[in-house]
């Protein structure tokens, strides 16, 4: 088959990014998702209530379906990624479950080999689940994530030369995958700032003190809850000035 | 020096020494991955910036090619007090929405030093502000009810400065 894969997948610049970051924090539960897994979900640990914890999971979702063949897992995101399930719609039979099959558990071990995982059917939603232990920079791991994932995903056929697909792929992912968002017009009194992702509020958010931080939280209604997020309030100075 | 080209939305073309495009950890993986590097010909299309930002966005890259790159170390990294340089305080004297569009393409080209300046210009912006004041300065609408503002007041006041 002389055919690349045809997509390749963003976290960071989707939409749908925000969104799921915004339930990694506020949402603890799986949802009713999960009821339809094949396993059933773990009990909840104590270690559980840190707002980054293995319960937070990114939403990748597929304009068209996917025929996901291979994973290829580099050493260093064995235990990054703690499970991956997909979802398929089964458009066939709906009273078949679960629609959610688990691709992905990390395994047990760390050996720093890249592992290979052999899938077969297609997707359109991928969950991804994260170990508790990638915390405090979740926002730089998920922009690393961001390019890793790009171009992680291997060609069906291994004899298309590696920077063939990753061309296709680039360019695919440069000019359809990337939404294409308004241009920010300079008009006077225009709230500008609004049109930045809660993504990039935050990092702004992150060289606020608390007083600032306290005052934003008062700005309007979307400020308030980027502000209130647990993610600024984790490293407080308690020095007495 | 090898050299790559950008093209900008709106169809400009930027031939660029790869040094520079590798500050951007984006387009750095990409060549690193694809191994690009030798490629003449290629162009790599940026659809989420247009030309004023990336000229902008590589005369930054440009001036800032032989920074040390940025370590995250807690002990030696105080975000809140680090100051902005006289040149990029100068480069960074722009209208908001040239700001936002900067933080903008940053992001996305993954530029952690322009991310991190621009973020901390906009800080500035924002810090020792009162609320009305922050809204007057983006041009903000108070979409609270006066109960929900006076309710998020009593919230904060633990923090407000004495």
């Amino acid at each position: 088959m002389a055919q690349c894969y045809p997509y390749s997948f963003s976290l960071c610049n989707s939409p749908k990014y925000v969104l799921a970051f915004n339930e990694t924090i506020t949402n603890k539960n799986h949802g009713a998702w999960a009821q339809r897994t094949s396993i059933a979900q773990e009990s909840y640990k104590e270690a559980d209530t840190d707002p980054f914890s293995s319960d937070d999971f990114l939403h990748v979702d597929f304009k068209k379906p996917i025929d996901l063949k291979h994973l290829v897992v580099d050493p260093r995101w064995i235990d990054v990624i703690y499970r991956m399930w997909g979802f398929t719609k089964n458009t066939i039979n709906h009273n078949r479950s679960p629609d959610w099959k688990l691709l992905y558990v990390a395994p047990q071990s760390r050996d720093f080999a890249t592992r290979h995982f052999e899938f077969s059917g297609s997707v359109t939603e991928i969950r991804l689940e994260f170990n508790k232990n990638f915390g405090i920079h979740c926002f730089e791991l998920i922009n690393f994530m961001d390019k890793e994932l790009i171009f992680s995903i291997p060609p069906i056929d291994y004899n298309i030369p590696k920077n063939k697909w990753m061309k296709d792929a680039m360019s695919n992912f440069m000019s359809n995958v990337v939404p294409q968002r308004k241009p920010i017009t300079k008009s006077k009194g225009k709230n500008l700032i609004d049109m930045l992702p809660t993504e990039t509020m935050c990092k702004i958010f992150e060289h606020l003190d608390l007083v600032s931080l306290s005052r934003c939280a008062q700005v309007n209604k979307r400020w308030n809850e980027i502000a209130s997020d647990p993610y600024f309030y984790r490293d407080i100075d308690l020095k007495i000035k | 020096m090898p050299q790559i080209k950008l093209q900008s939305s709106d169809g400009e073309v930027f031939p660029i020494d790869v040094e520079i495009a590798k500050m951007s950890t984006t387009l750095k993986t990409m060549l690193e991955d694809l191994g690009m590097e030798d490629d003449d010909d290629e162009i790599v299309p940026l659809p989420n910036v247009n030309a004023a930002i990336l000229r902008k966005v590589l005369e930054w890259c440009t001036a800032h090619r032989h920074d040390p790159p940025i370590v995250d170390d807690p002990n030696i990294l105080d975000t809140r007090t680090n100051n902005i340089t006289c040149w990029d305080a100068e480069f960074l004297k722009v209208d908001q929405g040239t700001l936002f569009e900067l933080i903008l393409a940053a992001n996305y080209l993954d530029i952690r030093g322009l991310l991190d300046v621009a973020c901390k210009s906009v800080a500035t912006l924002i810090s020792g502000k009162t609320p009305e004041d922050i809204r007057k300065t983006f041009n903000i609408k108070n979409d609270f009810t006066p109960e929900e503002e006076e309710e998020i007041r009593k919230e904060n006041e633990c923090c407000a400065e004495k």
